[in-house]
This record gives C-alpha cells, structure tokens and sequence, in this order.
C-alpha cells in the first residue's frame, strides 16, 4: 500500500554506506591504552548542552546535546484523563541509514521506556483531568539516545510547571566484559559484544537524583551480575554529576522569563 | 475560437459543458477545455460534520479525484486552491454552519488541468444556484522555449513537454478583473509574468462570457 | 488589558497597530523578522541546513540514496522532499500521519524543485508560518568511492518569501502564524534572482497588479538579502 500522504520516492534503494568498508568493519578494541576512540576515559561522560524553553508555541520544551546526540522535546496538556503520553521518533536523517518517516518497532519501543521512566516522576494526581504528551525528536543519533531523551523530557516537563517529585536524568553504559562504557557513541553502541566468551550488553537508568531513586532501568546482553550492578552504580554516579547542570538550565530559563516579564 | 483577423494572436482553447447533468447533487457540470475534462458536482448548503463547523460561516469542503488511484499530494494541493478561491467567492456567510461541498472528477488530464477543475467547479456552483459575491474565471497560460506565449493547450499534446517551460494558471474575480489566485511551474523572468497576466486577464473576458451563455442555454432549456 | 485585547479582538488589534504603519511586534510592514542560518549542522546528513525566521524554525536534512532511475529518464535520478510538522512544533498540529497542511507544503516544495531542472538538490525549508527555501551543500557520492566527495551542482538559488494581504488592502511581509491565521489571502513568491520561480497565491481576497507587483519585488529585494547572508554562513563553516 504506498503512502499517498507523502510525496514518495522509488521503490527501492540502497544507503551507500552499504558498499563502504569503513561502515561494515567491526571496531578492534573498545578501549585503546584506557582511552576510548573519542579520547574520553571510560567512566567520563559527553559534555552535555541543555536549554529549555526554546518552543515558544509549546507549553515547555527543552533541547539537549550530547555532543553530537541531539534531542529536542516539547510537551502539551489537553483538558481530558489524567495520563501522560510519550512519542518518541527519529528524524529521517538522523542516522547512518535514512529512516523511515513512520514510527518502528524501535522507536515504538522508546516510547515505552521513555514513558515508564518519567511516570514515576511526575504527581499525576495534581493532574486529575489533563494528559501530558510528551514529543521527542532525535534530530541526530550518535549514541545514548534513551539517556538524552530522558534528560531532555524531563527538563521539558519542568519548563511547562508540571509538578515532580524530582527531575529525572538519564545515562547509559555498554558493557564489553568487564569494561563500562559511561555514555557510549554509536559506534561504541553497535560494537559487538556478546558472543562466546566475550559477555556485554547495554544499560540504560533513569534516576532522580535528589529522591536517590531509580525510575527506570532498562537493560540486554549478558553479563556477571556483579559487573551490572557496578555498571548501575557507574551510571548513577555519572546522572548525579549531571544533575546541577539541568538544576543550572532551569534556573537560567526561569530567571530569564523573569527578567522579561 | 479563432482569433478573428486569423493573426497569430494567442486565442483561448474551445470549451463545451454540459450543466446538470447529474440528478443526484444540487449542481453539476463536465467542462471540456482543450485536452482536460473535468466534471464537478455541487453538493449544498447541507449539514456539516461537527468538526468542521464553522460558527459565522459557511464550511467550504472541496474533494479532488484523481483518474486512477487514490488522492496524492498534488491533489491535496488542487483541492486546497480551489478550496481558498471560492471561500473568497461563495458568499459564506449567507449559510452559516453548514456546509458546501465541492466534488472534483478528472476525467482526462491534460495541460491546463486546474483551470478546467476551477471553472468546472464556478459552473457547478452556478447550476446549483449558490449565492456568490462575483463569478471566478481561471485562464492557463504557457511559457514556450522560445519565449512566445499560448492560451491553448490543445497544440500542445504530444510534444509539450519539450516546448513548454513554464504554466502560469491564474485565477481572475469578475469584478474589477483582479487577481484571485496564482499558481505556477517553471521559471520565467517577470516580464513574461506581466504579459501572461495581460493576456490571461484579456481571455477571461471571454471565459465569463461562455459561462452566461452555457447558464442562459440551460435555463432556456428548462422553461 | 492589552494580552486580553488581543485575545478577545485579535483583528481590531491589529487595525489599531496598522494604522500608525507598525506591527505588534515591532516590525514595519515590509520588514522581516530577523534569520539565523546555520548550514551542516547535522552531520549524519549528507547535507542539512537550520533557517530561523523569528520564532519559526526548520530544519532540513539531506540523505542521498542509490536507486534505478525510471526508464522513461534514465538519466535522472529523483528528488523526494517532504515537510513534517511535528505536534512538536504547535499545538495546532497534532501527531499522526501528515496532515493536509503537511502535503500541501511537501507538494509546493516539490514543485520548486523539479523547477529547477534536473539532479540538482536543493533543500527547500519551509513551515507553517513562512515558508523560506535554502539552498545547502550537499555530497553525492559515486558507488563506494568515499574519499571522494563531490559537491551538488545547484543551478539556481531558490529563495522564497511570503506577503499575507489583511483586510484586503494592506500587505504585511514575513507574516508570523498569528498574523498568517488573521489574513485574508496569502502571496508566496519564490526568484532565483532573475526569474520567478514559483508564485503561490492561492485564493483568498483578490488583489490588483500593483499589490502583486509590490510582492514580487520584494521577493527580489529578499533574494539579495538572503543570498549574501547565505554566502556568509558558507563562508564561516570549514568544509
């Protein structure tokens, strides 16, 4: 059935980077002298740019960069049942591969994650007779789009005044064996890992920092158990250390709308 | 219709119509103009869907079939054409909260398509009687390679891809002769706009001219 | 007083500012709000391009595929733009497939293109309140060969700017979404400097030529205006 409702190209196509040796070769060693391919150390996070309020038609919204990761988010509320709602979708040229304009399986699945880990964050009751969406836009993937989106959302929840316990933050790590991998780039993501001998998997926690509790933990691959729960206990560490910057970015936007006021 | 002096003065395309035709909408009509045919059926003033309740006017739906397959974005484009001339022109607020609603047919598509589906739904709206503010006109006028400029699309088959490089459709209100609408493809320099705009704005002239005498004919018929 | 002025009689509002040749906000009549260009920002796009006209911002990436031309043009490849407006964007615009809005404004987008003649890209942004078209650098890549990277030959520079028509008579340039719902017809006129590449006005109050001649040159005058701020952004970005 084509798509009448876009204006629709031929039937079939081909990326070019399929033909391209440096796309389809597999990354020798996640760690290179204990340093990643980008230069980082293992437990460091992408230095991570946050603005609210850039929406001005949207009741809040919040623009979040991890480096090259770019996530834009905006949140509405409608007089109807009280539910929040999240969609998350990815822009079509946001990855190596085109994608496809309707939302898939992963980006369906996302949502879900998404949704799950701001639910325990917001006070739904204040909210008795209004749904909260929540649009995610991943304008460009390079790894850690979960995380990113998480933080994203939540700064934009709070840019619209709706009440939280607290605000949620989001990090991800990959595991390649017994190295954590804090905030992983694509291709850190796509690396291979699991296998015979070589266990790995990837770990996505969504935390309040100030509460000290998890909203969300969404985890594959197989690993010790020991390395998963240092890798959670990484992973919190790293969301607490983010946490005054969205702290910071609010303050920011709300003294600002002050000021013009 | 030629040109009378037989110079090669550009002349519009013949048009035939048939009006009313159809028993079951309020108003309908085939238009033949040159290659296209379109065929419009007027449907209104009825009742409207909530959702598109309009509190102080009339809501005008227009829908835009094409020959095969379901609706595309192009048609969408038409639709919203015809849809923006002739809220300007329908006297809307006459019929508040109901709707009037425009149904577009292609028969046989052919250079010069919008305007046919434009006068097609202007005499369609005549047969059905709705009360307008001033009748609408679109004439189609062509950009040839070599600079000159055509009314009649019919020459054109075949070859026009070749020759053409540019259509300006424009859409004229009887009164005063402005312009209502403009839509266009291809490049061309704004002197040639001026001279289209001349041209088209001339043949109009004769354009509401053939829907008074298409009307006159049909109610002569019917008495 | 003046928010609930504006809420309750958005039309008498506005006569009141017209009247003394002003906007709301700020603006002369034919004045456009200020843009912000930023090219390749997006860089698993083969090419992009960021264009914010006041509020309204729209972002256009560019990927290249390789696929089997038709075979009644075998030698031209295809150009499949589409415009999205995100319930992101407006509360107006609400999630799901495109509306009709969405393919009105893919479809017009289309037609600059394919008026430009053949395989050449240009990424035409454009959205809800005003359309504007920018052209951006983009790569096309032949089979496998990565390393080198040619450039997309654009044979013109389509630039596009809009005029709403309030209340018949005045004309306001660069209208904002308020002022574009409050309009009584709209004029979009895309040049390339030297000819009119597309001239959009679709319905609405019917205008004399001296109306419509007053939008055309001011889509020449913004053509010039935005060729050098185009030209600049280029220049900044390391290639």
């Amino acid at each position: 059935m084509p798509d009448t409702r876009r204006i629709t190209g031929p039937e079939s196509s081909l990326s070019p980077y399929t033909f391209s040796a440096d796309f389809t070769a597999t990354p020798t060693q996640p760690l290179n002298n204990g340093v990643r391919a980008d230069g980082r150390q293992e437990k460091q996070h992408r230095p991570v740019y946050l603005q609210a309020g850039l929406i001005t038609q949207a009741r809040g919204s919040a623009y979040a960069e991890f480096n090259r990761t770019k996530v834009i988010c905006a949140v509405e509320d409608f007089q109807m049942q009280g539910q929040i709602t999240c969609e998350v979708k990815f822009a079509t040229f946001s990855c190596q591969m085109r994608r496809q304009p309707v939302q898939d399986n992963q980006e369906k699945d996302m949502s879900t994650q998404l949704l799950e880990a701001l639910e325990p964050a917001v006070c739904l009751h204040k909210f008795p007779k209004s749904q909260v969406d929540v649009y995610v836009r991943v304008l460009e993937n390079d790894g850690s789009a979960l995380s990113a989106a998480i933080t994203c959302a939540s700064v934009a929840l709070a840019d619209a005044g709706i009440e939280m316990y607290d605000l949620v933050v989001g990090c991800t790590a990959k595991l390649h064996g017994q190295t954590i991998l804090v905030d992983p780039t694509v291709s850190e993501e796509n690396a291979p890992s699991t296998g015979a001998g070589k266990p790995g998997g990837q770990v996505t926690l969504g935390l309040m920092p100030s509460l000290h509790q998890v909203s969300a933990l969404a985890f594959h691959g197989d690993v010790d158990f020991d390395v998963l729960s240092q890798a959670v206990q990484t992973c919190q560490d790293s969301c607490q250390k983010l946490y005054p910057i969205l702290q910071q970015t609010l303050v920011k936007t709300v003294t600002e709308r002050m000021k013009d006021t | 219709m030629e040109s009378g002096d037989g110079s090669s003065k550009p002349s519009l395309a013949a048009m035939t119509c048939v009006l009313g035709d159809l028993s079951q909408p309020d108003g309908s009509a085939e238009l033949t103009h040159g290659g296209a045919v379109v065929r419009a059926a007027v449907y209104g003033p009825c009742e409207v869907k909530m959702s598109k309740e309009i509190l102080d006017k009339a809501t005008i739906e227009v829908v835009f079939k094409p020959k095969v397959g379901l609706p595309r974005c192009e048609d969408k484009s038409r639709e919203r054409l015809i849809h923006d001339v002739f809220e300007a022109a329908v006297m809307v607020s006459l019929h508040p909260r109901s709707s009037i609603m425009i149904v577009l047919q292609e028969m046989e598509n052919a250079e010069g398509l919008m305007a046919t589906g434009v006068n097609a739904a202007c005499l369609a709206l005549l047969d059905a009687g709705i009360s307008m503010k001033f009748l609408v006109a679109a004439v189609v006028c062509f950009v040839k390679s070599d600079g000159s400029l055509d009314l009649s699309p019919e020459t054109q088959r075949g070859q026009a891809d070749l020759d053409i490089v540019a259509s300006l459709t424009f859409v004229f209100s009887e009164k005063d002769l402005n312009i209502m609408c403009v839509s266009s493809t291809g490049k061309y320099s704004v002197e040639q706009y001026d001279s289209c705009l001349h041209l088209c704005r001339e043949a109009s002239k004769s354009v509401f001219k053939f829907f008074r005498e298409s009307l006159e004919r049909k109610l002569s018929k019917s008495i | 007083m003046a928010d609930e002025f504006r809420t309750a009689q958005p039309k008498e509002y506005y006569r009141k500012f017209l009247e003394k040749d002003v906007r709301p906000d700020n603006r002369e009549l034919g004045e456009f709000r200020p843009t912000v260009l930023n090219i390749g920002s997006i860089s698993t796009a083969e090419g992009s391009a960021l264009i914010k006209l006041g509020n309204t911002t729209v972002i256009c990436g560019v990927k290249g595929e390789l696929a089997e031309p038709k075979t009644e043009t075998p030698k031209e490849g295809y150009i499949v733009p589409n415009v999205e407006l995100s319930a992101l964007c407006s509360p107006q615009f609400r999630p799901g497939p495109p509306s009709e809005q969405a393919q009105v404004l893919s479809q017009f987008v289309a037609d600059v293109i394919k008026n430009l003649g053949n395989w050449c890209g240009c990424s035409a942004l454009k959205n809800t309140a005003l359309p504007t078209v920018t052209v951006d650098e983009e790569t096309k890549k032949v089979e496998t060969d990565f390393k080198q990277q040619n450039m997309l030959h654009l044979s013109c520079c389509p630039i596009s700017s809009t005029c709403a028509v309030f209340d018949d008579t005045v004309l306001l340039v660069d209208p904002t979404s308020e002022e574009q719902t409050l309009a009584t017809g709209i004029v979009t006129v895309v040049t390339d400097g030297k000819n009119i590449c597309c001239l959009d006005k679709p319905g609405g109050s019917p205008l004399t030529d001296s109306q419509m001649r007053t939008c055309i040159e001011r889509a020449f005058q913004r053509h010039r205006e935005a060729c050098k701020l185009m030209e600049d952004t280029l220049c900044s970005i390391d290639r």
